[in-house]
């Protein structure tokens, strides 16, 4: 059994056909704000599926906060959520109150009750006039934000984003910034983006689906980039 | 996606969708019976009454009848050819008659009531085992994905024009495939992730 | 199952959005849509199920009062036209195109696509909205099939593209193509 308060990986691998993206990593991370890097098919993405328990594990076992998340979705809803770095993969409902709801209808709430928590959430967060907006006139950044709103709505202990700034003008990514920075949830964070990592707790750094390097950012982001640097000269 | 139905609060928006439906049901049903053109014609002269009772409901209920005109027309031309002027004349009228309070039901029903009714009819269906509420799911989705697709569809029109092509047309209909199965998977992931369909 | 209702309700999407594209026009001068083609596509693509499952969400968000069906209509009015044949033939017609689909196992996918499409989404459709037409508009069987007439090359044209499309989308997507799996 894993770890009471952390995310733990024990001893996981995961193949796609017979190319393997998780090689045996055996992992726990209790810190608040973690960051995962790494190049192109490093098997970050897959990383954070196994963490929101979307992927089964081929060997091994992924536990969040003691949850086995692939075989107890009923608790893993409370325990863990995630948001893609598209939106309009995640948005399922026309209306943003809908949007919402759903998640809690999800969790066991009936209709009606869902339906008015999720226009309270949307009046917690600023943004009561929203409930019978259209989700796909929203702005890219808006869209992003009500994904968050509908995750945090269902309460989990971990938020796992995946490339979340990915397409967003500087000043929705500095806003999402400072709203994730507000979050009590444990947060992890899927990134091309270095710099957006700097005031993190932790940074994992992924290769060939093998953990490099797992230390503080100022340790594991200034030999990431060389190295990268490093790959780069050596296409030239 | 908004529906066809008017935004208004008339006489007719104040009646609850399931007694419309079921007198619709009824009335469109007995019209069969009904073969008589003067009476035909006099239901057709109510149906407008019924429009012009509520606000902004004949103009929207002209510009849907209008293909529908085109079909009255040729049906008529048939009859006529064949020398049975007061036969053709029943069909007709009665055709105007029908989708002329189909669509005063629809204009006047609000699409959230709409929605209920029909999951309501079809609720029976969880006692063959049939998960109704996937249907209703599936009714959120195809709403909130086709403004989405049109969108790509667009988009793709576009880069096809940018790189010379004359008229897209059915061209971008394989690359708008691919790219929706691949954005399909995506989305029963992102389903799975919020607890799937129970 | 989340990847099968996912895929029923997109491609219910995406014959909305078929009839959306510009219209081309034959030599006939009667402009067609590409809506028809969703419908072979959803029988071919999805297979039998799944494929009719799509094209009654579809029809049913059209009865509702959405605006899906081809100029923007929609509506109960629809279905209550001699034509509706063809809106009550549809999911018939893309069952029958995913059934021999299915059952056919030796034949190139692309050309296997356009025959289930000629037997689903023309005999089966038109055994449906022929007779429907016949009864509704009073008028005899020739009358009917003159009516239709000008439709008929259109639609041979979208079973040709129905399989260039579900080949291609097989040749890039192979577990895209529910029907073969």
């Amino acid at each position: 059994m894993g770890d009471m308060m952390a995310i733990s990986l024990d001893q996981v691998s995961v193949k796609f056909d017979d190319l393997c993206v998780i090689d045996d990593i055996s992992i726990s991370i209790d810190d608040a704000r973690i960051g995962i890097i790494g190049a192109n098919g490093s098997g970050k993405s897959t990383m954070a599926r196994l963490i929101a328990g979307l992927i089964k594990p081929d060997a091994g076992q992924v536990t969040v906060n003691g949850v086995d998340v692939y075989n107890d979705r009923k608790a893993a809803l409370d325990t863990v959520g995630i948001i893609f770095q598209n939106p309009d993969h995640q948005i399922i409902f026309p209306t943003c109150a809908e949007e919402i709801a759903f998640g809690l209808t999800q969790k066991g709430m009936k209709r009606k009750a869902a339906d008015a928590r999720a226009r309270a959430v949307l009046v917690e967060h600023g943004r009561g006039d929203w409930a019978d907006r259209l989700a796909h006139q929203l702005s890219q950044g808006q869209r992003h934000y009500l994904c968050l709103m509908s995750v945090l709505a269902m309460g989990p202990d971990v938020i796992v984003l995946d490339e979340p700034y990915a397409g967003l003008d500087l000043v929705t990514s500095m806003q999402l910034q400072r709203t994730l920075a507000g979050l009590d949830q444990q947060v992890v964070m899927i990134t091309h983006d270095t710099d957006l990592l700097a005031d993190f707790d932790l940074v994992i750094w992924m290769d060939q689906g093998r953990v490099v390097a797992n230390d503080r950012p100022d340790q594991v982001i200034p030999k990431f980039i060389d190295d990268m640097k490093a790959r780069a000269n050596a296409v030239d | 996606m908004l529906s066809i139905s008017l935004a208004g609060n008339s006489w007719a928006h104040r009646l609850r969708v399931g007694p419309k439906m079921a007198v619709l049901a009824v009335v469109s049903v007995a019209l069969f019976w009904v073969d008589a053109w003067v009476v035909l014609a006099l239901a057709l002269l109510g149906v407008v009454a019924l429009y012009a009772s509520v606000d902004g409901a004949l103009r929207k209920g002209a510009w849907l009848m209008k293909p529908i005109l085109w079909i009255v027309g040729i049906i008529w031309i048939f009859h006529a050819f064949r020398g049975e002027y007061v036969a053709g004349s029943v069909v007709c009228l009665r055709l105007l008659v029908l989708v002329g309070l189909a669509n005063f039901v629809t204009l006047t029903s609000r699409l959230s009531d709409m929605i209920d009714l029909f999951l309501w009819l079809l609720s029976p269906l969880a006692l063959l085992g049939v998960r109704t509420g996937a249907i209703g799911l599936a009714f959120g989705m195809v709403m909130r994905f086709t403004p989405v697709l049109i969108e790509r569809a667009g988009q793709l029109t576009q880069s096809w024009r940018a790189r010379g092509g004359k008229r897209a047309s059915w061209r971008i209909i394989l690359p708008l495939f691919i790219t929706v199965v691949d954005d399909a998977d995506r989305v029963a992931e992102a389903l799975r992730a919020r607890g799937g369909i129970q | 199952m989340e990847r099968n209702v996912v895929y029923i309700a997109v491609f219910a999407a995406l014959i909305a959005v078929l009839g959306l594209l510009p219209k081309f026009t034959l030599m006939s001068g009667i402009p067609i849509t590409a809506q028809s083609l969703g419908i072979m596509l959803c029988g071919t693509i999805l297979g039998a199920k799944r494929g009719a499952l799509a094209v009654l969400l579809f029809l049913a968000l059209v009865a509702i009062g959405l605006p899906l069906l081809a100029g923007g209509r929609g509506g109960l009015g629809v279905f209550t036209t001699p034509w509706a044949g063809f809106l009550f033939g549809f999911p018939v017609a893309a069952f029958v195109t995913g059934f021999v689909m299915e059952r056919t196992h030796n034949l190139n996918i692309g050309v296997l696509a356009t025959i289930a499409a000629i037997i689903g989404g023309i005999v089966a459709l038109y055994a449906i909205a022929i007779p429907y037409y016949m009864v509704g508009a009073g008028v005899g069987l020739w009358d009917s099939m003159i009516t239709m007439s000008p439709f008929m090359p259109g639609d041979l044209i979208k079973t040709v593209l129905a399989g260039l499309i579900t080949g291609g989308l097989y040749n890039a997507r192979p577990n895209a193509v529910l029907s073969r799996l």
